[in-house]
């Protein structure tokens, strides 16, 4: 590969917006997709509401990717599914494999935008024996949406994330019947609107504050024991009973896939499961950027498109030899909030700051301080853990202390 | 009605290997296997570690062929192109009081012929293994780990290959002495083979009992343990035990894998259904304890998957206290027993299926009379190989995409897996041998590929793959409302 030169990894709607915002700047883009069609989840995702910000309209996941497609049409971006990057080096490196065989690139920048896995139900302490029937949400919704199949006839969802709430709804929509959303917190996880809508409108009772402690049955599951937790999040014994079910759907959490990042030197940040970024979405791995899921879990497409966008922009800069030398000043998300991103602000440069609350709260202020200075703060009407918020920051030039992001309720 | 010279009840590690012993004879020998896959009991369910021998009672069948029986597992493993890595031992004291444990053990190990064993002291153990605090360890070198699945498909593998029957999914249900046969009712039909060999694992009790060939007390104990990721930081490099807790057993131990992920357990809890491979919220709770304890850098949440085995134990009383039960049967005629293999099982296989080896060539005259099949070596893995080798592999259109993306399996390897002489094609048997699945996101990305590559290769509807064996189908049939018109799960969106 020449000068300016961007490898995007992942397809899905952060990789297509980093490619095509990159190819606008002049870069020269190969994105690489490990499946055969580009996409990423949306690919699975047939139901719609996605690109309301991107777009101003509500489309189904294919639809949405239709238009991103159409936004790369005439940009000079190579595209190479089936193929996979396998690892990343500082440099940065990549090595890959797929119909044009096995190569080693070497890049002038890498987005890294790869998308979350769910966290698995071998994770967790769940009794019983392992039989089949056990699905995470999002591989049941590509059994069914993708490959045609037929998961189940009666299904259980322990969780009550987005993925799990639509595909309660998808799966009544099969001719299966959803028993019940169990969910550990006393909230619905995922958006308001999905619980309405594919939970409320179909009848599918949701039991908050309950867990599945057992699954039962060895070749295919026949059941799961249910029972409720207390506010430690402990079984309350005697509050067992047994749901008949031949299907467990798994939706308790997306973690981001940055695996590719372990072999840069650019470091995670535990409680975001990302890697650290400044507000150019470079990790601490020269040339090496991330976004989208794979920088933090996203609640919209949309939003992880933006942040392609940004990535894509600051990759391309870098592809082109502008890689200034700022003042990085950390940041420090203050108690109430699980994390902010980026954790480090490039002095002179505005910023979106992304974060989470680690508790639902009611007209919260979210101001963000330096050395006493308000550099800006927000008022929410409410903020849920569930949702992930963000907060426009002009660039600072002065010298000093770290930046302090804080929460504070009632409103300020 | 087929006959055979022998017929070996159970496809573990101990049955596998006395089958492939008979290949060196003209015996016509048959494994029945009632899985659907070799290694599903014991022989799949362990840390897959080779003991030394410091941790058996000197003067018992256990010690002897532990030390017998590891020694000779280099030599196979290098001939059956299977990993064996010593990485090495440390048994560690965390307080003063637990120093008499350490020389105890040592003067075992010693009294059993170890010689490269010793107490190391707190700098020493620092030095060794940083991830454990102690007082002092025991450290012996030796200990070393390998894949017991691949092992078994190797060993199997080569005992086909010298023309040894292998029939998976086939439960021996009656045995009956006709004459100088015993009839064998197994998978809905009847053989005949003159010898019987009892490896049936947790089973073997009651194959005993059914040939009438003696009763055993079975009180089956099942391990639980928690499988950590491959990045899981400050978790240990060798394997590290605590010093034997007093109720018996070898404690919440850590183990490295072949893989490169790290085993913690297993827990000891005697059930009544010796094949109740389910875990259970409150043990899996107090691995994580112990492993903390053990190891303070140890998080919970590294921990991807979780896993049981059980052990055959015959008569309870002290863990570990009662000894192999390796005998032609005094009240059954040609019947060997294998009975009671638990710990250190893996570890003295060679040497138990040897021993039994002895018996039936006793008993049939058997004379060795060619050498063992030779296989061919295993091809490399993809994720392991350097950037020639993964070119080299590229070139195969298979071998150039990659289905599980945790761990970098081609669809080559995954091809390989299905068609692999034993022959088994189930999600569960696909992982055992490839590693497709037993990544970070357990399966979730690759069960949906894995699934169609087992129907187009065996040639069977999605309805009928199964997740390991009969009854444990995946999917039920299409969906009512397909996305896509043709062609399910090649084409997709755009």
């Amino acid at each position: 590969m020449s000068a300016g030169t961007v490898l995007v990894v992942g397809g899905g709607p952060a990789g297509l917006a980093a490619a095509a915002e990159a190819a606008r700047e002049g870069a020269r883009v190969t994105l690489v997709e490990r499946d055969t069609v580009l996409g990423g989840i949306l690919g699975q995702c047939v139901h719609d509401g996605f690109g309301i910000e991107m777009f101003g309209e509500a489309l189904t996941g294919p639809e949405y990717v239709d238009r991103m497609l159409d936004d790369l049409e005439g940009l000079d971006v190579r595209f190479m599914v089936d193929t996979m990057v396998l690892d990343l080096g500082d440099g940065p490196v990549a090595r890959i494999v797929g119909p044009e065989g096995y190569e080693v690139l070497r890049p002038e920048a890498v987005i890294v935008a790869t998308g979350c896995r769910e966290k698995s139900f071998g994770s967790l302490a769940v009794s019983g024996s392992r039989p089949a029937g056990i699905f995470t949400a999002g591989t049941a919704q590509r059994l069914v949406n993708v490959e045609g199949l037929t998961v189940g006839q009666r299904a259980v969802i322990l969780g009550s994330g987005d993925v799990g709430l639509i595909m309660a709804r998808r799966l009544v929509l099969e001719g299966a019947q959803v028993e019940c959303v169990v969910e550990r917190m006393p909230y619905p996880g995922g958006l308001p609107r999905n619980v309405s809508q594919c939970l409320n409108d179909f009848q599918i009772p949701l039991l908050l504050e309950h867990t599945v402690t057992q699954v039962l049955g060895r070749a295919r599951l026949e059941g799961v024991v249910i029972a409720e937790v207390d506010s430690r999040g402990e079984a309350v014994a005697g509050s067992e009973r047994v749901v008949a079910c031949d299907t467990l759907l798994v939706s308790v959490g997306l973690i981001p896939e940055n695996e590719l990042l372990g072999g840069t030197s650019a470091v995670l940040d535990r409680a975001s499961r990302g890697p650290v970024v400044d507000q150019m979405l470079m990790t601490l791995s020269p040339g090496v950027f991330s976004c989208g899921n794979s920088l933090q879990v996203h609640d919209l497409a949309d939003w992880a498109g933006r942040e392609g966008q940004t990535a894509g922009r600051a990759a391309a800069a870098w592809a082109r030899g502008e890689q200034e030398g700022c003042e990085r000043v950390p940041v420090m998300a203050c108690a109430g909030l699980r994390y902010v991103a980026p954790q480090v602000l490039l002095a002179g440069l505005p910023a979106t700051l992304r974060f989470r609350v680690t508790e639902p709260f009611r007209r919260p202020c979210v101001s963000v301080k330096r050395d006493g200075m308000v550099l800006a703060e927000l008022r929410f009407d409410h903020l849920a853990p569930s949702e992930l918020a963000s907060l426009e920051v002009p660039g600072f030039e002065v010298s000093g202390g770290p930046v302090e992001v804080c929460v504070d309720a009632p409103a300020c | 009605m087929r006959e055979y010279d022998v017929a070996v009840i159970g496809a573990g590690v101990v049955g596998l290997l006395v089958a492939r012993e008979l290949t060196r004879t003209r015996a016509r020998v048959v494994v029945l296997e009632k899985e659907h896959d070799v290694a599903r009991g014991a022989s799949g369910r362990n840390s897959g570690v080779v003991h030394p021998g410091f941790s058996v009672k000197p003067d018992t069948l256990k010690a002897r062929l532990n030390v017998e029986g590891s020694r000779a597992l280099p030599s196979l493993c290098a001939r059956l192109d299977v990993p064996y890595r010593e990485v090495g031992t440390i048994v560690v004291a965390r307080a003063d009081d637990e120093l008499d444990e350490l020389t105890s053990m040592e003067a075992d190990g010693r009294a059993n012929g170890l010689e490269r064993l010793g107490i190391v002291d707190a700098v020493t153990l620092a030095r060794l293994e940083p991830a454990v605090p102690g007082v002092a360890a025991l450290h012996s070198p030796e200990g070393a780990i390998v894949d017991p699945h691949l092992l078994c498909y190797r060993i199997a593998a080569s005992a086909i290959e010298g023309g040894c029957e292998l029939r998976l999914a086939t439960e021996v249900t009656s045995l009956s002495r006709s004459g100088s046969w015993w009839e064998v009712d197994a998978g809905g039909e009847r053989i005949r083979a003159r010898v019987v060999v009892n490896a049936a694992g947790v089973r073997a009790p009651e194959v005993s009992a059914m040939a009438g060939a003696g009763t055993f007390e079975s009180h089956p104990c099942r391990g639980e343990y928690l499988i950590l990721e491959k990045r899981a930081e400050g978790v240990p490099r060798m394997m590290v035990y605590p010093v034997p807790p007093k109720a018996g057993g070898l404690g919440v131990h850590f183990t490295p894998t072949i893989a490169g992920n790290t085993l913690v357990g297993p827990s000891a809890e005697f059930i009544d259904d010796g094949e109740d491979y389910s875990t259970s919220a409150p043990v899996l709770r107090m691995l994580a304890e112990e492993a903390r304890d053990l190891c303070p850098a140890f998080d919970a949440s590294d921990v991807i998957a979780t896993m049981a085995g059980v052990r055959s134990k015959i008569g309870r009383g002290a863990y570990g206290s009662v000894d192999f039960v390796m005998e032609a049967s005094p009240s059954a005629e040609c019947f060997v027993n294998l009975v009671g293999i638990e710990s250190p099982g893996l570890s003295a296989s060679p040497a138990i299926a040897k021993a039994a080896f002895g018996m039936l060539a006793e008993m049939l005259g058997l004379r060795e009379e060619r050498p063992f099949a030779s296989l061919p070596p295993l091809p490399p893995r993809f994720a392991e190989a350097d950037d020639e080798t993964r070119e080299r592999l590229a070139a195969d259109p298979d071998g150039r995409r990659i289905v599980c993306r945790c761990e970098h399996v081609t669809q080559a390897e995954v091809l390989a897996a299905l068609r692999d002489p034993v022959g088994a094609a189930s999600l569960a048997a696909v992982k055992a041998r490839c590693r497709a699945g037993t990544g970070r996101c357990g399966g979730s990305f690759c069960g949906p590929r894995v699934l169609s590559l087992i129907e187009h290769e065996a040639g069977v509807r999605a309805e009928d793959v199964t997740l390991k064996g009969t009854g444990s189908r995946v999917v039920f049939g299409p969906a009512k409302s397909l996305w896509y018109a043709s062609d399910r799960g090649q084409e997709g969106c755009a």
